[in-house]
């Protein structure tokens, strides 16, 4: 049934998010996404910017299956596709394999004891043996630069660092598609410069929901902006963001870099 | 009575004195073993129970315990121990209170000490890799881990509320204000630590979790 | 409130132990099999808010040492009876091993007075009183008053049973420290009462969907949740009463004769012949049980108060974080 869905969409290779007639509200609220229609190829770094309340969250958290997601009987009324798969309760665990989540707030997803315990997590829950674990725990905090800091509690690491440990520890589950929120609010210009620095190096699909907009600039191919719950502007982020009166309407402002200064 | 000293003196304690570098298991071990010994010793033979106070003393001593330390937490155990060991004494007309009393009030007094040598040398995370080691029951290691974790969290969090409720507040509150603020202080405090839990049950069902233990074991 | 090492003897240490350890066993397996998978962190989180929160003072009126939570009744409000129990006693495990609050030995005794008899008896006689006063604000702040002041009591009764066990031998005079403890939680209980009856009037104003989950209570059995409550209830009843009971009960005389408690011991604690209370001791009993009845009743009438006169809202949240 997955092939057949994949199918109509594209015949070559399915796109790493597909998002069709997406709409969602919270339980007794208004609509908070309606009808957003977007698809992401492999390897594309998307960001969705828009003024707080617009509903990126809510977007970013449809990718990963954390809200209500269709039971498996119903696949027509899924919305969202991974890699071709459609995201259904059945599929949750395959569909958490494939799309890593860095959230927030680092205290919200550092909940381990030790640094190292917090890496292990997703290793152990996606069952590998502990001794596979501890060589990917070792390896992917030294790709974020952390490596001497494993047996230390996550409470003494400043805020860049704990950033740091929570994208190891999504790392480490190897996912083909990761989703950051808002991944360089709070940091320290180098503590940012270090996070951007790592993001950059890695090969995965990428959807960012950020209020950076030179993170925007520097590191992505493309931009949703979000508001009202409807996807306002679909395209590469040097258009779109210099764009006066669509980023004034959305409440955004043109980065400095791209505002043509009057000589 | 505790919170003169945040959690964090204890949690993260990383205090690097002779005796923190022994493996978790045998401080472990030598506290349970020291506690339980204290314990069956017999009232006639306190001469005993010295000897192992003078033995945790030492321990003490290797631990670099700082004394104002030991004088403030063995002053904040007396009251509780001079009520027990003079109720023995009120009786008066037995002839073996006097020594039963001396005898109760030592054993209390190096049992403690026993405890408190543990919380100088014992990290919370060498406890937890401990009990995992001897095969407590993952949940309830797992919720262990969670609260040593978020302790430090939401007592950051209570602090921060205290603030903004000294900033608003002023000058001295009466007792009854002071009530209140800190109900206020405590519920919301609450709400957001259910909050949290949200959160996180949130980042831990993005990184597979299925309510297993396996992480915990 | 913690017991302190050496205060309990071995033996009813290793039953205290053993007995906790039944209960928590108990208590996590239903965890795994009634719960759903939020049951874990939601566990943690509120068992370092209770720890929190019991380092938060609340001055006392007139006197110059302050008061806490103990936070049992509050967890088993928040999650249910048996999660409730396992909060407590990973409070009390980390306070003992991190913080030299509470014996390592007479862990057992701790996790037994407190975190089973406040989140299983508490928890109990909260469900069982929420049953019948309705699943409405009043009704829960009420009846988390009333179960907080019974779990309190209750745990004295259940402390000063394991202590008359453990003094046996002991020249003690164990009616006079009775009374003393008795006096001791029922201000305690008085403080836990109106602390937990006032945060949950808190939530109640602001998330009332937390409390109103009926999956808390429903994870227990009607029957079950009676006897739970009916224990605890005795249990404070007997905290109560205990200073008219000038002995022990014979059953405990009888196991003490089995285990050969020597005839010095014996007369030591048993101060009084059987029965026979004399009128300067009663009189005494009589004030210390009039102060408990005395307790129960401010308690009632602070719930009644929390209950139905704190419904103003409370003034908005003094926010010290940023937003998120």
């Amino acid at each position: 049934m997955d092939q057949r869905l994949a199918g109509e969409i594209d015949a070559a290779a399915p796109p790493a998010v597909e998002l069709r007639n997406l709409s969602f509200s919270y339980a007794g609220g208004p609509r908070t996404l309606i009808d957003i229609n977007a698809s992401v190829s492999v390897g594309c770094r998307v960001a969705v910017i828009g003024p707080s309340g617009a509903g990126k969250s809510t977007l970013l958290m449809h990718l990963n299956g954390l809200l209500p997601s269709p039971p498996t009987s119903e696949v027509d009324r899924c919305r969202v596709w991974i890699h071709g798969q459609p995201v259904v309760q059945n599929h949750l665990r395959s569909i958490r394999r494939q799309v890593g989540f860095v959230f927030q707030d680092p205290d919200d997803q550092l909940f381990g004891s030790s640094v190292e315990d917090d890496v292990a997590f997703g290793p152990r829950q996606l069952g590998c043996d502990w001794e596979t674990t501890r060589r990917r725990v070792r390896a992917r905090l030294v790709d974020v630069g952390l490596g001497d800091l494993g047996p230390q509690n996550p409470g003494q690491l400043s805020y860049g660092e704990r950033k740091r440990v929570c994208l190891a520890g999504v790392l480490a589950c190897d996912p083909e598609v990761l989703i950051l929120d808002e991944p360089s609010s709070n940091l320290d210009p180098r503590a940012r410069r270090q996070l951007v620095g790592i993001l950059s190096g890695l090969p995965a699909t990428q959807v960012i929901a950020t209020h950076d907009l030179d993170l925007v600039l520097d590191h992505c191919d493309r931009v949703l902006l979000l508001d009202h719950g409807q996807i306002q502007a679909d395209g590469p982020p040097r258009r779109v963001l210099s764009d006066p009166l669509l980023m004034d309407r959305h409440g955004l402002e043109v980065p400095w870099r791209l505002r043509t200064a009057p000589i | 009575m505790r919170a003169d000293c945040g959690p964090e003196s204890a949690v993260n304690s990383a205090s690097s004195n002779l005796c923190a570098g022994w493996p978790a298991g045998v401080k472990l071990g030598l506290a349970l073993c020291l506690a339980i010994v204290v314990g069956l010793i017999p009232p006639e033979y306190w001469p005993a129970t010295g000897v192992v106070g003078v033995l945790t003393l030492t321990a003490h001593a290797l631990a670099d315990t700082p004394t104002n330390l030991l004088w403030r937490r063995l002053g904040q155990i007396t009251p509780f121990i001079v009520l027990f060991a003079s109720a023995a004494l009120w009786n008066g007309t037995h002839s073996g209170a006097g020594v039963w009393t001396a005898a109760f009030t030592l054993r209390c007094y190096v049992a403690f000490l026993i405890g408190l040598w543990l919380t100088r040398v014992l990290t919370a995370s060498q406890l937890l890799r401990e009990l995992r080691r001897w095969h407590c029951p993952p949940a309830l290691v797992a919720v262990l881990g969670f609260q040593l974790r978020y302790l430090v969290v939401l007592w950051d969090e209570h602090e921060r509320l205290q603030r903004a409720q000294l900033a608003r507040a002023g000058g001295p509150q009466s007792r009854w204000a002071r009530w209140v603020l800190a109900i206020e202080r405590l519920g919301l405090l609450l709400l957001r630590a259910i909050d949290r839990s949200e959160r996180v049950h949130r980042a831990m069902l993005a990184r597979g979790w299925d309510g297993g233990t396996r992480s915990w074991e | 409130m913690h017991i302190r090492d050496g205060i309990l003897s071995p033996e009813v240490c290793l039953a205290t132990g053993a007995l906790a350890a039944a209960a928590v066993g108990f208590s996590l397996r239903r965890l795994r099999t009634r719960l759903d998978d939020r049951a874990i962190p939601l566990t943690g989180m509120i068992s370092a808010l209770i720890f929190a929160g019991q380092m938060v003072n609340f001055p006392l009126f007139g006197l110059p040492v302050s008061g806490h939570l103990l936070g049992g009744v509050l967890a088993a409000a928040l999650l249910g009876p048996w999660a409730g129990c396992i909060a407590l006693t990973v409070v009390l495990i980390v306070q003992a091993v991190l913080f030299a609050d509470g014996g390592l030995m007479s862990l057992g005794a701790n996790i037994l007075n407190m975190a089973v008899v406040g989140g299983w008896g508490g928890g109990a006689v909260y469900g069982t009183l929420r049953h019948w006063c309705g699943d409405h604000r009043s009704g829960s702040v009420f009846a988390a008053v009333v179960a907080s002041y019974v779990s309190v009591l209750a745990a004295a009764a259940l402390f000063c049973g394991e202590f008359a066990c453990s003094v046996g031998q002991a020249p003690f005079d164990l009616q006079r420290l009775t009374w003393m403890m008795v006096l001791y939680h029922a201000l305690i209980g008085i403080g836990e009462a109106a602390i937990t009856g006032a945060v949950l009037a808190f939530v109640w104003s602001r998330r009332p969907e937390l409390l109103q989950r009926e999956a808390v209570e429903d994870a227990v059995p009607a029957w079950r949740r009676f006897a739970m409550a009916g224990v605890a209830v005795a249990c404070a009843i007997a905290a109560i009463l205990s200073p008219w009971a000038s002995e022990f009960p014979d059953g405990l005389e009888a196991v003490g004769e089995a285990l050969a408690f020597n005839e010095l011991g014996r007369d030591s604690v048993l101060l009084l012949s059987d029965y026979a209370v004399p009128l300067p001791m009663g009189w005494e009993a009589a004030s210390v049980s009039m102060a408990g009845v005395l307790g129960t009743l401010v308690v009632l009438g602070i719930g009644w108060l929390i209950a139905g006169r704190w419904s103003s809202p409370v003034r908005p949240a003094s926010d010290g974080s940023h937003a998120g």
